[in-house]
């Protein structure tokens, strides 16, 4: 007579995780500073001097982008840095919301307008649609933070494994 | 059919809520991407139409058979680029030197597709009547505001303006019509008339000048016509004796002219007899 055995349920996985230490974090942050400052401050501001040195009127002021993009900078190597941290989803929500902040405040003169000097020419430029486009972006990374707050919050350390693989 | 293996244990799938907001992420990289790849497609579009030369084509003046003057030309606007310019329209607002407006017209709006070469013809028709009368016999500086507006890859508003001022040449430019002394007798009394004026227009002057010489008071002294065929930058002046009715004294009447084309009959501003 044999008797059936039954099955054993398999064990749950462990799986674990290998968070780099805060010093090689801030070195990877510091590391991307660099293109992110040349990027969102750097192009930007060069670009609009330019024009400004050829006597072109500015579509936004020098300052807001330097402002903007250094807030932002800042914001993106602080989410690198406390990525493995319950602040990170709020640093997402935080990121995109002031990179819509700032398309906010470049849509709402979105007309450029370029007079031709000693010409009486004038020629403008709307490109409204794209900032509306392009914070389409900002918006879903948004909504990615407001889910990773969620589940950082449900259960903490739940995305370790995953963001940081052993 | 596959064999799981003993040494490695495929790591089980995230959370549903971590792969939501991983693919909210990724969504948002994607999106970036492709908004700054067809940014840079459309900029380097746009780049082909500028370089493709769009231009005014050559012009022409006449005066039209409903009493207007036209002024014909085209805009040609190459489309090399890649995407359609949709809604293309041009506003022309035309101005004598006392301000008032003669011309307000709009051409469009059109769409010129993606790889094709539109010419989009203009018409402008200046009245020679009300505001428009001094064109006749003046020479004057016309001021031009000219813009244009369209989309351009779908994302881009586009719009051109031009003030400028173009000079006027008059096809009766300094019309004088004098009316001299009234001669003869037995009967049969007639009076010269003496039209000069230079055709300073871009046309020529093809018909007639009808006159009629107007006393203060009492019927028309008489009338008749100078066959007109002056080219355009040339001067004229003749004289013409013309019968009177007896007893009619022209003094302090005046001329009233008409210019009559086979299509169109355009009066010209009266003269007063001193």
């Amino acid at each position: 007579m044999s008797a059936s055995i039954p099955p054993i349920p398999a064990p749950a996985p462990v799986i674990g995780y290998r968070i780099p230490s805060l010093g090689w974090r801030i070195l990877g942050g510091a590391l991307r500073l660099v293109p992110l400052v040349v990027l969102l401050v750097g192009l930007p501001v060069a670009a609009l001097t330019f024009l400004e040195s050829q006597g072109i009127s500015l579509p936004v002021p020098i300052l807001t982008v330097e402002v903007g993009g250094i807030v932002i900078t800042i914001l993106i190597v602080a989410r690198y840095i406390w990525k493995p941290t319950l602040a990170y989803g709020p640093l997402s929500i935080a990121t995109s919301a002031a990179t819509l902040v700032y398309l906010w405040v470049i849509l709402v003169d979105a007309t450029y307008h370029l007079a031709i000097p000693n010409a009486n020419v004038g020629i403008s430029l709307g490109y409204g649609d794209l900032i509306l486009l392009l914070m389409v972006g900002p918006a879903l990374a948004l909504a990615a933070g407001a889910l990773t707050t969620i589940e950082d919050i449900r259960s903490p350390k739940e995305r370790l494994p995953y963001d940081f693989p052993p | 059919m596959s064999v799981a293996s003993p040494i490695y244990r495929r790591p089980p799938r995230p959370p549903g809520i971590y792969r939501a907001a991983r693919g909210l992420r990724r969504a948002a990289l994607i999106a970036l991407v492709l908004v700054l790849l067809y940014v840079g497609i459309v900029a380097y579009s746009a780049v082909e139409v500028v370089k493709s030369s769009p231009g005014v084509g050559n012009s022409s003046t006449t005066m039209d058979s409903n009493g207007t003057v036209a002024i014909s030309t085209s805009f040609t606007l190459p489309n090399s680029g890649f995407f359609p310019i949709q809604q293309f329209a041009l506003h022309f607002r035309i101005l004598n030197t006392t301000g008032d407006v003669l011309v307000a017209s709009t051409v469009g709006p059109t769409d010129i597709p993606a790889g094709s070469n539109q010419s989009i013809p203009v018409e402008l028709y200046f009245p020679l009547t009300g505001g428009g009368a001094s064109l006749l016999t003046e020479n004057q500086y016309l001021q031009w505001q000219v813009w244009g507006n369209a989309t351009y890859g779908y994302l881009f508003a586009i719009s051109i303006d031009i003030a400028t001022e173009k000079s006027w040449g008059a096809p009766f430019a300094n019309l004088s019509v004098r009316v001299g002394t009234p001669s003869g007798g037995n009967g049969s009394t007639v009076v010269p008339v003496s039209v000069t004026f230079s055709n300073d227009a871009s046309f020529s002057d093809s018909g007639s000048l009808d006159f009629q010489v107007v006393p203060a008071s009492g019927p028309d002294c008489g009338q008749g016509s100078f066959v007109l065929n002056v080219p355009s930058n040339s001067p004229f002046s003749q004289t013409q004796n013309i019968a009177v009715a007896s007893g009619c004294d022209p003094s302090g009447g005046h001329v009233a002219a008409e210019y009559v084309t086979p299509g169109s009959t355009v009066p010209l501003p009266s003269e007063a007899i001193p």
